[in-house]
C-alpha cells in the first residue's frame, strides 16, 4: 500500500510567518487565475460532452460541423456570448439584477477551494472541509432568488421561489446523508474522509445503510443542482427560463457557468464520501491489478469518477420526465427525510459495535 | 320508517402499501433507465436515425407520397398530357394557387393553353390531384425547390399545347400529333398575379 502524505498550496504561506502582503496578494491572485482557467476549460468540455451523450441518448448526431466532430462548438458557443449585449429590464431593480449572477458565481468559486485532485493539489485543507462545502454551496440560491426578484418578471419570482423552497427541502437530506458518513468516518476533514477509505470504498464497507446514504444523496445533489426530474426553476414549458429569462450576453454565462461548477463539486463531494476520492480501486487478491491501478496518478482517478458520475445525472437528465412542485416537496418530506433520520440511527448502531467491514 | 333505495358504493381503489409503491416505481425507473442506456450504446455503436443531409444526397430516399411538386402527367414537358382545361381543380384550389389559361384549339374544343401553379402560395393540399376528372395531376417528391428569386417559383407545367391524350385515341392520324406541338408562349407576370 502507498503511504499518501498530505499537503497543500495554503501550508506554503502559513508555514513563512514572514510573508509580506504582496506574496499574499499573489498567491490569492495566482489561485483565482488557475481556478478560473480550469474552471472555463472544463465547462467547455463538459458542454460539449453533455450536448453529445443528449443526443447520443435521442439517437441524434449532435454538434458536428465546428471543428472536427463539432469539438470547437463550446467555443463558439462562448464567443457568441462574450458579443452579445447585456439588457436590463425598464423597471428592474438594476443594483441587485447587476450582482446577482456575480453571488451565483462567486458562491461556486469559493466551493472550488476545499475540492482535493491529490493528496497534493488542493488549494486549503480546513478541519471542518465538508461543512464548509455545505455552508457556501446554498449561498448560490441567494444570488437565484435576488435574480428572479429584481427581473421584474412574474415567471421568474416563481422560479427562484421554487428554486428556494427545492433547496431547503432538500438540504436536510443531504446534511443528514453527510452526518451518517461522518459517522463512519469520524472526521469533517475531507483529505482524512478520503485517506480513511485506504481499505475499501464506504459504499461497500457499511452494509446496506451507506448505499442508502449515497442513494439519498445522489437524489437530494441532484434537486440542488436544479438537473432534471428536479428542475422545476428552469422548467420551459412553465416559466420560459426560469430566473435567468431576463438575463443575456455574459450575465447568463455566470449562471451557466455556476451551474456546471456545482455540477462537478457535487459529484467531487459524492466521489469523496462514498466512492474513495482520488484512491485507487483495488481487487484484494490480484495484485497485479492492483498495481496498474496504482500507477494511475490521483488526479486521473478523481477526474474518471466524477466523470462517471456527471455521466449518471446525464444518464437521468435525458431519460426521467419533470416531477410536478407537489410531488417533489412530497418525495423529500414524507420519503427521503424520515428514510435518512432512520439511516443515521442505524449508522450510529453499526459503528458502535463495529459491525462494518474493513474495521 | 321509510325504505332506502339500494345505495350502490362506488368501488374504492385500495392504496398501496409503501413497499409496494416503492417497489413498483424502482422497477419503472429501472426500466425506463435501461431504455435510453439501449438507445445510448446503439446511437454510439451502431448509428443514429439522423440524416446529415447535404452529405447523404446521393442516398437519401424521400417517401413516393410526398407532396414536394405539382406535375402534368405525361412522358415529358413536350408530350401530349390529360388535361383538358376543364378548371375544376382552378375552382378547388382553395389559396387560388392555380391559374389555367384555356383556348379553343385544333380539336374544335377547349384545349389546355397554360397550367400556372404558384409554389409559393401551395399549401401542397392534394385537393387539385383528388378533384381532377381525368386523373391529370400529381405530386412529386422531388423537394429541391430553393430558388433565389421568388417569382421563379410560379411554375407553367405545360410545354405542349394542343388536344389531350384522349383525343389520339379517337384520331390515330400521327400528322395530328407532330404538327401540334408548338413553343409556349411567354406570359407577363401581372397577367398571372392579377389572376392568382
Amino acid at each position: 500500500m502507498i503511504n499518501y502524505s498530505v499537503d497543500n498550496f495554503a501550508n506554503l504561506v502559513d508555514n513563512s510567518n514572514n510573508s509580506t502582503v504582496i506574496e499574499v496578494a499573489f498567491y490569492i491572485l495566482s489561485i483565482f487565475i488557475t481556478c478560473l482557467i480550469f474552471i472555463s476549460l472544463f465547462v467547455m468540455v463538459v458542454v460539449y460532452i453533455e450536448r453529445k451523450v443528449a443526443a447520443a441518448f435521442q439517437c441524434r448526431v449532435g454538434p458536428n460541423r465546428v471543428g472536427w466532430k463539432g469539438i470547437l462548438q463550446s467555443v463558439a458557443d462562448l464567443l457568441k456570448l462574450l458579443t452579445k449585449e447585456k439588457i436590463t429590464p425598464l423597471y428592474s431593480d438594476k443594483f441587485l439584477h447587476f450582482i446577482s449572477p456575480m453571488l451565483c458565481i462567486s458562491a461556486s468559486f469559493m466551493t472550488l477551494l476545499i475540492v482535493p485532485f491529490s493528496p497534493h493539489i488542493q488549494i486549503i485543507n480546513i478541519d471542518m472541509g465538508i461543512l464548509y462545502w455545505s455552508a457556501i454551496s446554498s449561498l448560490g440560491i441567494l444570488g437565484i432568488l435576488l435574480a428572479g426578484w429584481s427581473s421584474y418578471n412574474k415567471w421568474s419570482l416563481i422560479s427562484a421561489v421554487r428554486a428556494a423552497s427545492q433547496l431547503i427541502s432538500y438540504e436536510l437530506s443531504i446534511i443528514l446523508s453527510i452526518l451518517t458518513m461522518i459517522i463512519f468516518t469520524n472526521t469533517l476533514n475531507i483529505q482524512k474522509i478520503v485517506l480513511s477509505q485506504l481499505n475499501g470504498c464506504w459504499i461497500w464497507r457499511g452494509h446496506v445503510v451507506t448505499l442508502i446514504a449515497f442513494i439519498i444523496f445522489f437524489i437530494a445533489s441532484i434537486a440542488e443542482l436544479n438537473k432534471i426530474p428536479f428542475d422545476l426553476p428552469e422548467g420551459e414549458s412553465e416559466l420560459g427560463a426560469g430566473f435567468h429569462t431576463e438575463y443575456s450576453g455574459m450575465q447568463f454565462a455566470f449562471f451557466f457557468l455556476a451551474e456546471y461548477v456545482n455540477l462537478f463539486i457535487t459529484s467531487t463531494i459524492i466521489v469523496i464520501l462514498f466512492l474513495g476520492g482520488w484512491l485507487p480501486w483495488h481487487i484484494s487478491g490480484f495484485s497485479i491489478f492492483n498495481e496498474l491501478m496504482d500507477s494511475i496518478p490521483p488526479i486521473m482517478w478523481l477526474l474518471l469518477k466524477v466523470s462517471m458520475i456527471i455521466f449518471i445525472i446525464m444518464w437521468i437528465r435525458w431519460t426521467l420526465p419533470r416531477l410536478r412542485i407537489d410531488h417533489l416537496i412530497l418525495l423529500e418530506w414524507k420519503f427521503l427525510l424520515p428514510t435518512s433520520l432512520a439511516n443515521m440511527v442505524l449508522a450510529s448502531f453499526l459503528v458502535l459495535n463495529n459491525l462494518y467491514f474493513y474495521v | 320508517m321509510k325504505e332506502h333505495a339500494n345505495i350502490i358504493v362506488a368501488p374504492r381503489i385500495k392504496p398501496e402499501s409503501t413497499i409496494g409503491f416503492i417497489y413498483k416505481t424502482v422497477l419503472s425507473l429501472k426500466g425506463g433507465l435501461m431504455s435510453t442506456l439501449k438507445y445510448f450504446f446503439k446511437s454510439v455503436f451502431v448509428s443514429t436515425i439522423t440524416m446529415e443531409y447535404p452529405e447523404n444526397k446521393h442516398r437519401i430516399k424521400i417517401a413516393d407520397r410526398f407532396r414536394a411538386k405539382l406535375v402534368l402527367i405525361s412522358k415529358n414537358l413536350s408530350s401530349p398530357h390529360k388535361c383538358t382545361g376543364c378548371k375544376v381543380c382552378e375552382k378547388t384550389c382553395p389559396n387560388k394557387s392555380i391559374y389555367i389559361m384555356s383556348h379553343k384549339g385544333i380539336s374544335q374544343k377547349i384545349e389546355l393553353k397554360n397550367f400556372i401553379w404558384r409554389l409559393d402560395a401551395c399549401t401542397f393540399c392534394n385537393a387539385c390531384v383528388i378533384a381532377c376528372p381525368f386523373d391529370a395531376l400529381t405530386f412529386k417528391n422531388n423537394f429541391e425547390q430553393a430558388v433565389y428569386d421568388r417569382r421563379l417559383l410560379i411554375y407553367n407545367l405545360n410545354r405542349y399545347i394542343g388536344p389531350p391524350q384522349s383525343y389520339f385515341k379517337k384520331n390515330t392520324a400521327k400528322e395530328n400529333s407532330v404538327v401540334l406541338l408548338k413553343p409556349y408562349e411567354k406570359i407577363s407576370l401581372q397577367e398571372i398575379l392579377g389572376k392568382c
